[in-house]
């Protein structure tokens, strides 16, 4: 029920809707978080794509799985285990394992600053362009959203609602709460292990992704 | 209380207008006369059927000695809180046999920015999920049956592999991949192959393997990407799977939520790539001026 509360709230995210947008510089903290939520959900033309809304919704929640990777470890479990690396920085969670790591397309470079491919570049170069042509609407919209989620988790972590956090069944599964990864939806994509898909009944899909919470240990 | 800050930052009147979408039962389903409706056409129906045929589910659902002999189809229209100026259409159908539910869209909105209307003629699969019981009341679904005989004559009788793609379409694409795997070409002294799944009327997905690169390319957008205008109108969207045996095999490939495809899914896709599909083929000559391009952008 406060799931439905929660989510309930989150479909008004709020717009943020300016003259133009500028991107934070990918190589500070904050523009980075931001390329890598603009990466990671539908804009209007793409495949998934459902509205703005959905999108933000997505964004937020990656957010939160990056945040819980580090802050919420559930009982029974290890961070190391679950990110394949031990920090407590999300540059280091976004980049674990390389290029094709942990989030594709996303890693450190031979000198150790976070990096992208050129797709992830060329993307939101061109979502960019398209949002600052004529007059600011819903590409503007999720580009300003990303930037003021990777600014407000610079300062002070994620900015809304973990949707998930309460969710401790999955079917007839005890879950851990909250959830740990998240991959594009579609059945051919399964995480295995301790992973439990989160279900549509439960919003657990959004942004054109799924997300997963895990099996509780006891 | 951040949950108080948050409700306090809402836009006004957004946050009742949203908890009365959200709580509102669905309504009746109700298919008016739509000839592309998949519950008016059996046309576009069996179109999804194979379009699962091929992608999603295995070949012993149609084996001869299969214990059933229809397949139940249940199907419903469906609302989903749309942006205020999309009039796409929504309607999911459930296979109760595959335990598949597949959600359809029909896009039809305006991309001001980009003077672009995104519009499907037909309902296209939007997401497929596997789920063991009926997602909601059968009284909200209409109900039709498929003959599996009728299934397989029709499967029979359709020309499976795709038909050679046209120059226009062809050129399209070649830059299109060219441009997407820039960066992974490191020999562009020797031709590079790549195999194209067929189109298909029911997905606006398609899937290539780069044969030099062992990777599997994943394009998908929100409109027809039969159509050659949309490769030049608008920068699709690409994931790129490594078939590194040392990733795909990995027993240890589940432990960290990492996404990767699944084997059985690489083998499907395969079939349809390079089985089914259109070989493009890109020679030295043709990949230099086109790497040049690129680096200039």
């Amino acid at each position: 029920m406060r799931l439905l509360w929660v989510l309930t709230l989150l479909i008004g995210v709020p717009s943020l809707l300016t003259a133009s947008v500028t991107l934070n510089d990918p190589k500070s903290r904050a523009g980075y978080i931001s390329l890598l939520l603009l990466n990671e959900v539908p804009f209007p033309g793409e495949h998934s794509y459902l509205s703005t809304n959905d999108s933000k919704v997505g964004m937020l929640q990656i957010l939160w799985v990056l945040h819980n990777r580090i802050q919420r470890i559930p009982n029974g479990y290890q961070q190391r285990s679950i990110t394949t690396v031990s920090t407590d920085d999300i540059i280091d969670v976004i980049t674990a394992g390389g290029q094709r790591g942990q989030v594709d397309g996303f890693y450190r470079d031979p000198t150790g600053n976070p990096a992208t491919v050129s797709r992830v570049r060329d993307r939101v170069a061109y979502l960019n362009r398209i949002a600052n042509t004529g007059t600011p609407r819903k590409f503007a919209e999720l580009l300003s959203y990303a930037k003021f989620l990777g600014e407000a988790y610079v300062n002070s972590g994620p900015n809304g609602p973990d949707l998930f956090r309460d969710l401790i069944w999955v079917d007839e599964t005890p879950a851990t709460g909250s959830a740990y990864s998240w991959m594009t939806d579609g059945p051919h994509y399964r995480p295995g292990g301790s992973f439990l898909s989160i279900p549509q009944t439960s919003h657990g899909v959004l942004g054109g992704n799924r997300f997963f919470t895990l099996k509780e240990v006891k | 209380m951040k949950l108080i800050l948050f409700a306090l930052f809402m836009a006004g009147g957004c946050l009742l207008a949203s908890a009365q979408s959200i709580v509102a039962p669905t309504p009746p389903a109700t298919v008016e006369h739509d000839p592309a409706h998949p519950a008016e056409s059996r046309e576009n129906l069996l179109d999804i059927i194979h379009h699962l045929y091929l992608w999603y589910h295995d070949q012993s659902f149609f084996e001869p000695d299969s214990e059933i002999d229809e397949i139940t189809v249940f199907f419903r229209t469906i609302t989903r809180q749309l942006d205020a100026d999309d009039h796409s259409q929504f309607a999911e159908i459930y296979f109760p046999e595959i335990e598949l539910l597949v959600e359809l869209k029909r896009s039809d909105y305006y991309l001001s920015e980009v003077d672009l209307r995104v519009q499907d003629k037909f309902f296209k699969i939007r997401r497929v999920e596997r789920v063991r019981h009926l997602p909601a009341a059968l009284k909200n679904h209409r109900q039709t049956t498929v003959n599996l005989g009728e299934l397989r004559n029709w499967l029979a009788a359709r020309a499976h592999r795709a038909p050679p793609l046209d120059d226009l379409m062809r050129e399209r694409i070649r830059e299109s991949l060219l441009d997407h795997q820039r960066e992974e070409i490191k020999d562009a002294s020797v031709a590079h192959v790549f195999y194209v799944s067929p189109f298909s009327a029911v997905s606006n997905e398609i899937w290539v393997l780069h044969q030099n690169t062992n990777h599997l390319l994943h394009f998908s957008a929100d409109m027809d990407l039969s159509d050659p205008q949309r490769w030049n109108q608008f920068h699709l969207r690409l994931r790129i799977h490594s078939l590194d045996p040392s990733v795909v095999l990995s027993p240890h490939r589940d432990r960290s939520g990492r996404a990767e495809l699944s084997k059985d899914f690489i083998g499907r896709a395969l079939f349809n790539c390079v089985v089914l599909g259109n070989r493009i083929d890109v020679s030295p000559e043709q990949i230099q001026p086109l790497l040049n391009r690129a680096a200039d952008d």
